[in-house]
Parts: structure tokens; sequence; C-alpha cells
């Protein structure tokens, strides 16, 4: 029996089941053992021969943000730029996926392998140029030192919640100083256990602020989550653990090529 | 050799021959009406558990996974016919295991899902050697994880499999890395296969890659592994990479020798963002139908994909 005559007898039932089934078992058996196969019609040609960059072995911990903790991107766009350090390898299919949302800090780290990589796939292609159109020009041309200019007028201390400074501030993607940062936690511990609508802003913020704390301050947000004695399931708790877990890992790598 | 057998042993083993018999005759029942019809293909649920009331976890197991075939690709049929055909072979070893090799045997009882106490792997010969974890899946089978490790003895010069099974509530045991090394002595399971193994000590050291083989010298190893043992699911291993190619959603990777071999589409973005690399190798699980990687080396380092 060939292979054809097995597949048209079992589509259509057989008088001798039991002798189909073993005849599709064995021709089964060497078609798995068989191992030819011939190019598809498209090859991937002239990538550029360059090796991995410094930044390889945080991909997987990048594809881990992109998909569990985007809010924690701002700062490893930001941190790579300052090192100018191109995204790895490993995370750049998922960067061409989303580049659109951040065009202005996901395009200058593409490098030369994410826009070789961007020309062999249309959706992508189109994803960078309409990314390319949506990038921010103040942003592009604002200077390091212009941009820490610019933060430091925007992280004024917000004087009430009701004003609705809060969300604005908390909303925005520059950095937030050490001092801001201290302020945030000071008040995020002194509602963690309360009711009303402060201690409801910051849950509902919770992923926001340990996504954007300074990296100066993580181990006093550890602090306030150790002597918060919280239940797992707490909205802070919960928020703040994984997010607190993957900056860590970032920054403990951040140092690594630094020192 | 009957003789020898423990009296609960041998009433398991009676359970499993009529389970078998039960799984025989449903896939003969299938295959007398035809699969052309989809509504043909239903009652795998029954017969899942028909074999699990026979104490036959193994058995299954692989009805669940003749199930997940169905519309699993474009040609799924193809793959459903050969798995159904693969398994009534199985079926029908194990009733007839007496007859069969003593190291076939053995493999044969446990893909029935009879388990090797943990302290009689503790009474084989182990093999003592540095191994470099460049190979590790994590998936889903029923209601388990699964994590399927391969590891490369550097004097050994041999892949050995670590698999571990956890519910959702656990952890696994023990939690091997992709991209760790671990210097100790493991223990192959009894059987043909030779492949499958577990640690009977350990201790953390540094990873090295494991050497590259082109893609003719996996599926020369693979061929022999199903010689062994026609029921082997995957066979792990390293091979350097020229160039990919791609149909749609179908992608191939050329090796050295100009050898073409398809791989995993998940992964064939990810694979092409480290083409022009210098020295890229694929490290991953050959299991017949395609290449997944898990992992690729560069000049650069070892990186998990």
């Amino acid at each position: 029996m060939t292979w054809n005559e097995v597949m048209v007898e079992a589509a259509r039932g057989s008088a001798d089941p039991a002798v189909l089934l073993r005849h599709a078992g064995r021709l089964g058996l060497r078609r798995r053992a068989a191992a030819k196969h011939t190019k598809g019609a498209e090859v991937l040609k002239h990538a550029p021969s360059s090796p991995a960059p410094n930044s390889e072995a945080i991909a997987p911990l990048i594809r881990l943000m992109i998909r569990d903790f985007p809010a924690t991107l701002d700062e490893l766009f930001a941190e790579l730029g300052r090192r100018s350090l191109p995204l790895p390898y490993g995370s750049l299919p998922e960067m061409l996926t989303i580049v659109g949302k951040s065009p202005a800090q996901i395009l200058p780290l593409l490098g030369e392998k994410g826009m070789w990589l961007a020309s062999q796939n249309s959706d992508w292609m189109q994803n960078l140029s309409r990314a390319q159109k949506k990038a921010d020009p103040l942003a592009d041309n604002l200077s390091v030192g212009a941009r820490e200019e610019e933060l430091l007028k925007r992280l004024k201390l917000p004087t009430s919640y009701e004003e609705g400074q809060l969300p604005r501030l908390l909303s925005e993607h520059f950095d937030w100083s050490v001092e801001f940062s201290r302020w945030v936690l000071g008040e995020v511990s002194f509602q963690f256990h309360r009711a009303g609508p402060p201690a409801q802003f910051w849950r509902a913020s919770a992923a926001k602020v340990a996504a954007s704390i300074h990296p100066g301050t993580l181990d006093e947000a550890e602090i306030i989550l150790h002597e918060s004695q919280a239940a797992a399931s707490h909205p802070i708790i919960k928020a703040w653990f994984p997010i607190l877990a993957v900056r860590r890992r970032l920054h403990r790598f951040l140092d690594s090529l630094d020192t | 050799m009957a003789s020898a057998e423990s009296p609960s042993r041998l009433k398991r083993l009676r359970n499993i021959d009529a389970g078998a018999a039960a799984g025989k005759a449903w896939l003969e029942t299938l295959f007398r009406s035809g699969i052309g019809a989809k509504k043909a293909l239903s009652g795998f649920k029954e017969i899942e558990q028909r074999m699990v009331d026979s104490q036959a976890a193994g058995f299954a197991r692989r009805f669940w996974l003749l199930a997940e075939t169905i519309d699993s690709s474009d040609h799924w049929q193809d793959r459903f016919v050969a798995e159904a055909g693969l398994l009534y072979l199985l079926l029908e070893s194990f009733e007839r295991r007496d007859s069969l090799p003593e190291l076939l045997r053995e493999e044969v009882l446990r893909t029935a899902g009879i388990t090797v106490d943990r302290r009689q792997l503790g009474q084989l010969h182990g093999i003592t050697d540095t191994w470099d974890l460049a190979v590790q899946r994590n998936f889903r089978e029923q209601r388990f994880f699964v994590r399927q490790s391969w590891l490369w003895g550097r004097e050994a010069r041999q892949w050995i499999c670590l698999q571990q099974y956890r519910i959702a509530t656990q952890e696994f045991d023990t939690n091997y890395a992709l991209g760790a090394a671990y210097t100790g002595t493991v223990a192959l399971y009894p059987g043909s296969a030779q492949t499958r193994a577990t640690f009977l000590s350990q201790e953390y050291t540094a990873f090295a890659t494991p050497p590259a083989a082109t893609f003719g010298d996996l599926a020369t190893r693979w061929a022999e592994l199903l010689a062994r043992f026609p029921w082997a699911e995957g066979l792990g291993g390293g091979v350097a990479i020229q160039s990919l190619s791609r149909d749609d959603n179908r992608w191939l990777a050329q090796d050295d020798e100009g050898n073409w071999f398809p791989i995993d589409a998940s992964m064939g973005w990810r694979v092409a963002a480290y083409l022009g690399s210098p020295e890229m190798v694929l490290f991953g699980e050959w299991n017949g139908d395609r290449f997944m990687p898990t992992a690729v080396s560069t000049d650069g380092g070892f990186f998990p994909l």
C-alpha cells in the first residue's frame, strides 16, 4: 500500500481497519524518519552581518515587559538610549509590532538589523512608515539636558488630588525624580490600608507608580510592601511585586554593563 | 517473564491489557467508518477516560495527543492517520510485550504509564559528567505543565532529556535553567531509547555552548532513535544555519551543507532577527515534522529564544 492509498481508504472507511491501521503506522513511521525538504519560495537575503549587541542577554526580559508590563518600557527605552545601545535582536519582532505606540522612543533603537528585519515583512514596513510619520519631532530634537530641564518644570509637587494634577503627572512619559518618587511613595504608604478617593486613586495607579518611580527608590518601595503586611490579593501588592522584580532585573543588567 | 511479576503488578498489567484491547477496538471502529466525515472524529474524551480507568495514563495521553492533531494544520489528516496507526501498533506491542526484546519492552511499558521507581533508578549505572542545558521547551499537556530539557554531556558526548511535570499550583521540583550547566551523575531510564534521564546528583557550573551539527547529522540520529523506539517524540540538538526561507507561514532553515529543514513557524521571525550573526547555531528539538528552536548561539553568546 502507498501512503496515498492509505489516506484514500482512511477517508472513506476500510473493511479491514486493523490492516489499514498497521499500514498507516509503518508508513507513518517511515515518513517521520525521512527528512527531505525543499526551500521555500522566498529566501531571506542580505541580513546585515553583525554580532548580537551587548543588550542581547535581556531579550527574554524585554519580551516579558512587552507582553505583561508595558508600563515599564519607557524606562527601558530611556536607559538603552542613554547608553547608545540598540534593542536586542531577540526583541525586534515584538518591537516592530508595537513601534506605533512609542515611535519616538523605539525608532532610534531599532538599528540596522531592525530596519532590515522590517524590510522583510510588509506589515512591519507599514508599521514603520506610520511610526515615522507619527514620531514626535519635538521629542527627537530635545537634547538630554533639555529633557531634564523640561522634567524639572513638570515635576512640581502637586498640592491636592482634586486639581487633577496627579493623573496628568502620572501619565507623563518623563522620568520621575527621586524627590517626586519619594513623595508618591509616602502618599501610597499613608493611603495603603485606607478607604476613600485618594486610596482608590493610588490603588488604580499602582502599576504606573511601580513602573515609574526613580530606580534609586526601588528599595523604599519594597520596604513599603514588606511593612504593609497586606494580603497578596491587595491591588498594590499584586501590581508592585512583579513590576518591581522586572525593574530589578533590568537594573542589575544595566549595572553589569556599567561596571 | 510473567511468573516473576508481583500479584499487584500482574493485576495492573491485566487492566492495561483490557484498556489496550478497548483502544484498538475504538480505533478500528473509527477507521471502519472512515475519517472523511468530521463528525466521525468524536468520542476522544471517553476513550481517554477508558485508558485512565485501565491504569494506562500513558495511553490516555497518546489518545489526547491524537485528538490534538485534528485541525492542527492545513494537512492535519496525514498526521492524524500516521499517529493513529502508530498508536495502534503501540497498543499491539503492549499486548505482545513478552515477545519484544527486553529494552524495547521496558520502553513500551513506560509509554503505557508504568513508571520507574526512583529508588530503582538510583541503583542503575550512572554517567558522571558536566551537562550543558541548551534546549528547553515548556508546554501544557492535559492538566500538566511540562518542562522538557535537553542536556549535552561534555565527556559522554551525548544528549539526554529531563522531563518535569507540575500542576498549576505547584513549582517544578528543581528549576533547571536554559543556558545553565550541571556537573553530576545522571541515570538513564531503562529502555531502548536511551535518551530520558534523571539527575542523581548535580551541582551548578558554568555553561559552555555544545557543539553544532548539520541537519543531516540530526536526522541520522533521529532515524536511529526511531529504529530503537518507533514511538519516540523528539530529539534535542544544535544545527548551524546559514539562511532562512519562507512560504506564507512555513519557515525553513538551511544548514552548512545546504540542506533545508522546517522550523516551527511561531519562531520564524525571531530566528530571522539573528540572521547575519557570525557562527549562528539553532538549538532545539526535532520531532520528525519540524525543528522547534528554543535558543540561538552566535559568536557573541548563547541566547534563549
